[in-house]
């Protein structure tokens, strides 16, 4: 399965979930959906992401993930890491297992790979070194 | 609760996948107000052939008409638009909510429809990055479901204001008794029509 980080992250989860031809599972802010939902409240980091997760909560649909998934998290850009911390918890409440927390960036100084503690990829990374 | 009664206007996927598509929407009755019958669309992402299909059917009916740019809308259309622009080769847009980005953005601010929908848009305003669809674009507007159309009006205008052309715009379900199609003034494709009578669909 593959888990998208609302909204950005859906952008791009969506159509590796689709190249993969497995489950998609949006994972969103409290209050949006109609059905039964299971959530986690986390902490946000030092960063400052209060724009998109003010509310400090992801969410998804009850049944939404199958519990002994092998799941793929996938966000556009790793900041803190916070939101990837919730995202991973959540995973893990339902008895699903991430495999791994992917994004395309991440932004160097706020050691988002240290607070994250499952394997991260990150797609394109910056060459001088500001982020090692 | 009655059987719902759909009807897929698409000869873009296969029986299998029309099959998977009708059993993933759920129907939440009086949701968000009383009468009204939303259609809740998580299980048709979660499902990855009727996903799939969604994508085929939009995706063979926007090449055949010649779509040069794919809007998405903020947040739940980006799951549908991101896959079909990649599906006709041509570029994904987001339409955000304000605030959101850090680059210069053009936006237009619109009104919500006859109930309240401020829980997604309290803002009533529509951005995107202002270098983000080029001026001639024939575009192709996708959101998850057409309610009032307040929003799909909105994105409508945003795509004029920039100078590019509203071709279509697509949702996967409706909420007919709320007169959407009437109220978005560009051509609006359903792919999943609701013909149970509280729907009263337009023709």
């Amino acid at each position: 399965a593959v888990v998208g980080i609302e909204c950005r992250g859906y952008c791009f989860a969506a159509p590796v979930a689709l190249g993969l031809k497995v489950p998609f599972v949006p994972f969103r802010k409290p209050g949006k959906l109609p059905c039964k939902s299971v959530g986690v409240d986390f902490n946000l980091g030092a960063g400052g992401k209060s724009a998109c997760f003010g509310k400090d909560r992801l969410e998804m649909r009850e049944d939404g993930l199958q519990a002994g998934s092998r799941v793929l998290i996938i966000d556009d850009m790793l900041g803190t890491g916070a939101t990837l911390v919730g995202a991973c918890e959540l995973v893990e409440k339902v008895n699903a297992e991430v495999v791994e927390c992917a994004c395309i960036v991440d932004l160097s100084g706020l050691n988002g790979r240290e607070r994250v503690t499952k394997p991260v990829f990150v797609l394109i990374e910056e060459e001088d070194g500001n982020n090692i | 609760m009655a059987a719902p009664q759909f009807q897929i206007n698409t000869d873009g996927c296969s029986e299998e996948g029309k099959q998977a598509l009708l059993e993933a929407i759920t129907i939440v009755e009086d949701f968000p107000k009383p009468g009204l019958r939303f259609k809740e669309l998580t299980n048709v992402l979660t499902n990855y052939i009727a996903f799939q299909a969604v994508v085929d059917a939009f995706a063979k009916r926007y090449r055949a008409m010649g779509v040069t740019a794919v809007v998405g809308i903020e947040s739940r259309g980006y799951a549908y638009a991101s896959p079909v622009a990649l599906a006709l080769g041509v570029p994904f847009v987001p339409f955000r909510k304000p605030g959101k980005m850090p680059c210069k953005s053009v936006g237009v601010d619109f009104n919500l429809g006859g109930w309240n929908k401020s829980a997604s848009f309290g803002k009533d305003r529509l951005e995107c990055r202002e270098d983000g669809l080029k001026p001639g674009a024939k575009v192709l507007i996708i959101d998850d479901l057409l309610g009032t159309g307040a929003t799909l009006i909105g994105a409508c205008a945003l795509v004029e204001h920039v100078k590019a052309e509203v071709v279509e715009c697509a949702c996967v379900v409706d909420m007919p008794a709320l007169n959407g199609r009437t109220n978005v003034p560009k051509p609006t494709f359903i792919l999943v029509d609701d013909l149970s009578t509280e729907g009263a669909a337009s023709s």
